[in-house]
């Protein structure tokens, strides 16, 4: 296992619109986002060991947050640090490098760069770390600037760019997803990202709250690869969504991270011990994980049941092209 | 008056005019004075011999319907009576704009109002303190005029209104606090925010025969916004702010429905909004409990710090 004393993980959490710390016995969802993000950690903290974990919170309760956090499972065994996001920006510890007020996905980028002498990599909280991520490891011990995670699609769409899907840069581009974001140590191209957001239309699009975002990391990563400023983007059959991965797990593939999108989370939740059981023990192998979970998903509802079983049948298509 | 605290009540014109005596004893105990918000009436102009010293004072929007020489005549009078704050206006570019005028055509006279008014309150009545135009939600273009005349007005102002009265969201909270930073980036200055929340916990019937029932956020969902919108709004302002609750009162919508006359004022502006669901108390004078507790909670959670 590689030592990642270099490396930082930062993860961003958030506040729902409707949903406060404060009523948090009601709001099973608030409790399940947190509960996947902190298997989230836990699941990275297996296989980073030496690395800084740092949690970025925006909500309005930080202790509160804090009390939540640990007390609910799983536990954490390498330390973690937190960072109030609200707090800092109010006391000025950092400045505000939008030109709107940053609401929601946006909160991920303050600040852009925690340690600049470390390898930073932003990891959503719906992804898991399943097994060794030695396609990580090949970005740390490479040469590209930064890493992101594999989309799904094969091309920039609006699903995949939100508001700026039709910029000339991005045109017949394969799209980044923005789940997972590093840039290597000594190397910062923060100001690149908020030029870019320059553009963005806050709050007067749909998309601009949400997958716009995406949108950005792709101009900021094309428009730097204009200037050679290289890129990798992860293989997607090691790092998988939870729609195709039990596919590449039949086919060999050796998965390392799972990506839980919209409201597949559901289906690991609802299978919370399988996946609580592959975090805590990593040795268990990927053969008996894949049976455990299709055991399981007997007990789902029949949509999610679903969206596991077709992956293993023989008519599953799609994402053939990812196995090249 | 000093405007020394964090906090104030509204009650008068254009706020939910009547907080009643559970609302002022609630208001009180936490130490939050109530403020007085008038509109000198253009049209009343010989009977403002009672203005109030210590209130608010907003122009009447009425004045486009005059030239510019009744506008300066009005200005002036007012100015006479040596108003503790004016407030130029209420909201030019949304409820209260004009009809038949152009973009441009609007947006000049509207620069030369604000000019010709704050000279003559400069000179005439110097301890006056004035407020800008209230910043406030609108659609895209309008947001951009608004913060092309606040970038071409600034210089006149002694601080910023704006207008909170959105609904938490995290969309609205975004749009609201990008237009105040926008504003506040060109010349910063003291900000006022006239704050309150819709919310209502009962069901409102349609106007129309037909329609389905209107809904709006209930006071349990509104007052978990609460905190939200006042953190953000806090940080977009760096902290350099004055709020004033103006939803001290009850719901108008009970006031709207309660007669025939009203309900047809109601078909003239359109359907139920959330401005009719702003007091904090509804349109029977319940209390919005939750709501009432949850902005006392930031009073509260603010005088710790």
């Amino acid at each position: 296992m590689r030592n990642c004393d270099d490396v930082i993980l930062r993860y961003t959490i958030g506040q729902q619109n409707t949903v406060t710390l404060s009523e948090f016995e009601e709001s099973s969802k608030y409790r399940d986002f947190l509960w996947l993000a902190k298997m989230s950690v836990r699941s990275f903290q297996n296989w980073f060991p030496g690395a800084r974990f740092v949690v970025l919170y925006n909500g309005h309760e930080f202790d509160q947050f804090i009390e939540f956090w640990e007390e609910m499972s799983p536990s954490l065994p390498l330390e973690v640090e937190y960072i109030d996001q609200t707090a800092s920006l109010e006391l000025g510890v950092y400045e505000n490098p939008y030109s709107f007020y940053p609401v929601g996905v946006w909160w991920k980028w303050i600040p852009f760069r925690l340690d600049l002498n470390k390898h930073e990599i932003a990891v959503d909280t719906d992804i898991l770390c399943l097994q060794e991520p030695r396609s990580w490891y090949e970005w740390l011990d490479g040469d590209a600037s930064i890493v992101v995670a594999p989309d799904r699609f094969e091309v920039i769409k609006v699903n995949t760019c939100g508001d700026l899907y039709r910029h000339p840069v991005l045109r017949n581009k394969r799209p980044a997803n923005c789940g997972i974001v590093g840039q290597r140590a000594g190397e910062d191209y923060g100001q690149r990202f908020f030029d870019i957001t320059e553009q963005i239309r806050y709050g007067y699009t749909h998309d601009s709250l949400f997958i716009t975002e995406q949108g950005a990391i792709n101009l900021w990563i094309y428009s730097l690869e204009l200037e050679g400023i290289s890129h990798t983007i992860l293989n997607f059959k090691n790092n998988a969504w939870l729609r195709d991965f039990l596919y590449f797990i039949h086919r060999n593939c050796r998965v390392e991270t799972l990506h839980a999108v919209s409201w597949h989370k559901e289906i690991i939740r609802e299978m919370s011990d399988v996946f609580e059981n592959k975090i805590e023990n990593p040795d268990y192998p990927m053969e008996d994980f894949k049976i455990d979970i299709l055991k399981k998903s007997a007990d789902l509802k029949d949509l999610h049941r679903y969206v596991l079983h077709k992956q293993l049948e023989p008519k599953f298509r799609g994402i053939e092209f990812y196995l090249v | 008056m000093s405007w020394s605290n964090k906090f104030y009540a509204l009650e008068g014109d254009r706020v939910h005019n009547d907080p009643g005596d559970y609302l002022q004893s609630v208001f009180a105990k936490r130490g939050i004075s109530f403020v007085h918000h008038y509109v000198a009436l253009l049209t009343q102009m010989d009977r403002w011999g009672d203005l109030h010293p210590n209130g608010i004072c907003l122009l009447d929007h009425r004045h486009w319907q005059y030239d510019d020489s009744v506008f300066c005549d009005y200005v002036h009078k007012v100015a006479e009576s040596h108003p503790c704050v004016v407030r130029l206006a209420d909201s030019p570019f949304v409820d209260d704009r004009p009809s038949g005028l152009s973009d441009s055509i609007y947006e000049q006279m509207l620069y030369n109002r604000i000019i010709s008014a704050a000279k003559i309150l400069r000179k005439e009545s110097p301890q006056t303190t004035i407020i800008s135009p209230s910043i406030e939600i609108a659609d895209e273009a309008t947001s951009s005029k608004q913060v092309n005349m606040f970038h071409r007005t600034s210089g006149v102002y002694d601080a910023y209104m704006m207008k909170c009265d959105i609904d938490g969201s995290d969309r609205e909270i975004g749009i609201l606090a990008t237009l105040l930073n926008k504003v506040l980036k060109k010349r910063s200055l003291h900000t006022w925010v006239l704050w309150t929340i819709s919310a209502c916990d009962h069901e409102i019937p349609p106007i129309k025969i037909g329609d389905t029932p209107y809904r709006i956020q209930s006071s349990r969902k509104s007052s978990q916004r609460v905190k939200p919108i006042f953190n953000s709004m806090e940080i977009a302002a760096k902290g350099d702010t004055t709020w004033f609750f103006s939803g001290a009162g009850r719901d108008k919508y009970g006031s709207i429905s309660s007669d025939i006359g009203c309900i047809e004022a109601a078909y003239d502006t359109g359907e139920w909004g959330p401005r009719h669901f702003m007091g904090l108390c509804d349109k029977d004078g319940c209390p919005k409990k939750k709501l009432i507790n949850a902005f006392l909670g930031v009073v509260k959670s603010y005088e710790k710090l």
